[in-house]
């Protein structure tokens, strides 16, 4: 015990400056005498280490900084995406034009249904008049009129 | 969102009417008729005409025939547009009802032809009917 407040006194630098080389050599190599000045060396690092946080505080200045980047964003412009408006842009290009594409279809099918081509592929039938003689001889076939004028 | 459907649906509008306003065709107009060889052999008893009028589509074939109990004549004209002009390909197939109800191929023939609006062509010769009277089958190509 008297070792240890010998070392103590030592480490408090009160032993005169005559005696602290005797006390270095007696003391030196000495593992009872290094780990008590190692517990006290983490003491005095303990004693001077800053005070525990104020949870409350800093939990108030917290809310108060949430708070004021909410009301920021409240009322600030909202920061333009380059990127989104430009798919935006794509995307009504391609609404415009699939809905162009549409109305042209819907113009040629309606046109096709009710246009007056609708029922060109239907065969007309003439019915001929009785007494009347085919001729087959002559090799008929389709003769340009020349010199054509129209009937009255 | 709410303004693009109304936007949507006039373009639709407006791609219909867009379409629409195709150019009028071309038509080829059917006049099949009764002609006097003679004048003076014409009557109001022996009148004859049949006629119809179709739209001139490339490459869709026009067909149309001429029926008789015993007789049946099947044209069939084909347009294709040529700088304002029209290459018609004209398959003509006659047959006649034999007396056992059966068909019995009398003529089949192809041809083709360049027709010009406005500009008739004439089937002949085609016959000629017991009255004096020759059947005129004319093609004409009308002009939108």
């Amino acid at each position: 015990m008297d070792k240890r407040s010998d070392f103590s006194a030592y480490l408090d630098g009160e032993v005169p400056e005559a005696l602290r080389g005797r006390f270095e050599s007696a003391w030196a190599g000495k593992a009872e005498f290094e780990s008590f000045r190692k517990s006290r060396e983490h003491l005095s690092a303990l004693l001077q280490k800053a005070p525990e946080p104020d949870f409350e505080s800093r939990r108030e200045a917290v809310f108060l900084r949430i708070e004021q980047t909410i009301r920021e964003k409240q009322i600030m412009v909202r920061p333009k995406n380059w990127l989104s408006s430009r798919v935006r842009v794509v995307w009504a290009a391609a609404a415009v034009f699939a809905a162009l594409i549409g109305g042209i279809f819907m113009g040629r099918l309606l046109q096709t249904l009710e246009g007056p081509n609708a029922n060109n592929e239907e065969v007309i039938t003439f019915q001929l008049p009785e007494g009347f003689e085919l001729t087959t001889s002559g090799n008929p076939e389709f003769i340009q009129v020349t010199n054509y004028r129209r009937r009255p | 969102m709410i303004l693009r459907v109304p936007g949507c649906l006039t373009l639709l509008v407006l791609g219909s009417i867009l379409a629409a306003q195709e150019e009028v065709p071309y038509r080829l107009k059917v006049s099949a008729r009764l002609e006097a060889l003679q004048p003076a052999v014409s009557s109001e008893t022996d009148q004859w005409e049949e006629g119809a009028e179709k739209v001139l589509v490339e490459g869709t074939p026009i067909r149309f025939r001429l029926e008789r109990q015993d007789l049946s004549i099947a044209f069939r004209i084909t347009p294709f547009p040529q700088n304002g002009r029209f290459l018609m390909i004209i398959q003509v197939d006659a047959r006649r009802r034999s007396e056992e109800g059966r068909f019995v191929g009398l003529m089949s023939t192809v041809q083709t032809i360049t027709m010009e609006p406005e500009v008739p062509v004439l089937f002949y010769p085609f016959g000629k009917s017991d009255q004096g009277r020759s059947l005129a089958l004319e093609l004409h190509v009308l002009s939108p």
